[in-house]
């Protein structure tokens, strides 16, 4: 069972994440980084998977030179290798322009399975893992909070509103996974001094088979056009008990139609 | 002053400890009341990781 888990590297949940507000963007320069936490419970599944059934877990990922620590911290937690997308070709990439990048590196592997988050901690756009099936010729299997090999057959809890959904596919396939799903383990000493022996292989763009139509700031068809902050929270209605509160509770209630 | 030609390499190692520790923390927290196994075993992952700092051995880290 060979699995890539596409993994983001992210700013450390420790930094107060900035906008760039001429180019619209995250600041991710010179910030410490880290294996986004919906990436980790991607890298958990993988490596008790292949506990289980044998294997490998190559973990890939696109981003800048910053990113080598949290590709550092899923090798430490036990995956097998990772593929690093590094290039300035490649910032600026929109989500389809990074799902074409992603999908050039896994057809030079050999795979079964595809792991991915539902959705990274930073961005939240959630597009990646859809577009990436498709462009692989792929099923994907959404929002599992359990996953199951049997042979060539994998089988997925599919979280819903009122419960879960099973939901079966052949393999290969392409999954993303909730947070639910694991806790994911932390690297351990061993982990650690043994990760940095691990392999990190490098592919730019151009050795890819991309150009600047299809990645990168140029190849980008999605525009971010304003970025702002959510609107404040309005103050709560006090309501002090002189008697009447719970008459007041419950007119306050019926008044949206709660009661 | 220039800098040492291993600091970038003593960094990032120092990095990843330091997100290990946090990460075991992290993962230990939530069971203190529920799983004092997984929290012993977390404090002794912990531990073995500062006993490796404190000894300071950075060129063993660095092999």
């Amino acid at each position: 069972m060979d699995i890539i888990v596409c993994a983001k590297i992210v700013p450390a949940a420790s930094v107060t994440i900035q906008i760039d507000p001429a180019a619209k963007r995250m600041v991710r320069k010179d910030i410490p980084q880290e294996l986004d936490p919906q990436a980790a419970c991607a890298v958990e599944e993988g490596l008790r998977l292949v506990e289980k059934h044998g294997g490998s877990v190559t973990i890939l990922t696109m981003g800048g030179e910053d990113g080598t620590i949290g590709i550092r911290n899923a090798l430490a937690m036990g995956a097998t290798a990772a593929i690093h997308l590094s290039d300035p070709a490649l910032a600026g990439s929109d989500t389809l322009g990074t799902a074409k990048a992603l999908a050039e590196a896994i057809r030079r592997e050999r795979f079964d399975l595809i792991l991915c988050g539902t959705e990274s901690s930073d961005s939240y756009a959630g597009i990646v893992p859809g577009q990436l099936a498709q462009l692989l010729g792929i099923p994907p299997l959404t929002f599992a909070k359990e996953v199951s090999i049997e042979g060539r057959k994998v089988t997925i809890k599919r979280q819903s509103e009122s419960g879960y959904d099973v939901v079966e596919s052949e393999l290969p396939a392409l999954i993303t996974v909730t947070t639910g799903i694991n806790e994911p383990r932390y690297p351990t000493l061993k982990g650690i001094m043994g990760a940095k022996k691990k392999e990190i292989r490098k592919y730019t763009a151009a050795e890819l088979g991309l150009g600047p139509n299809e990645v990168g700031e140029t190849g980008a068809r999605e525009r971010v056009l304003t970025v702002g902050r959510p609107p404040a929270r309005q103050a709560g209605k006090v309501i002090k008990d002189e008697g009447e509160a719970g008459k007041q509770v419950a007119d306050f209630l019926a008044s949206l139609k709660l009661i | 002053m220039p800098m040492a030609p291993n600091t970038e390499a003593i960094d990032q190692h120092l990095k990843g400890f330091v997100q290990a520790l946090h990460a075991a923390v992290n993962r230990a927290v939530p069971h203190v009341q529920d799983d004092p196994k997984l929290v012993d075993r977390a404090i002794e992952d912990c531990k073995e990781i500062l006993d490796v700092v404190l000894e300071g051995n950075v060129s063993e880290w660095l092999k």
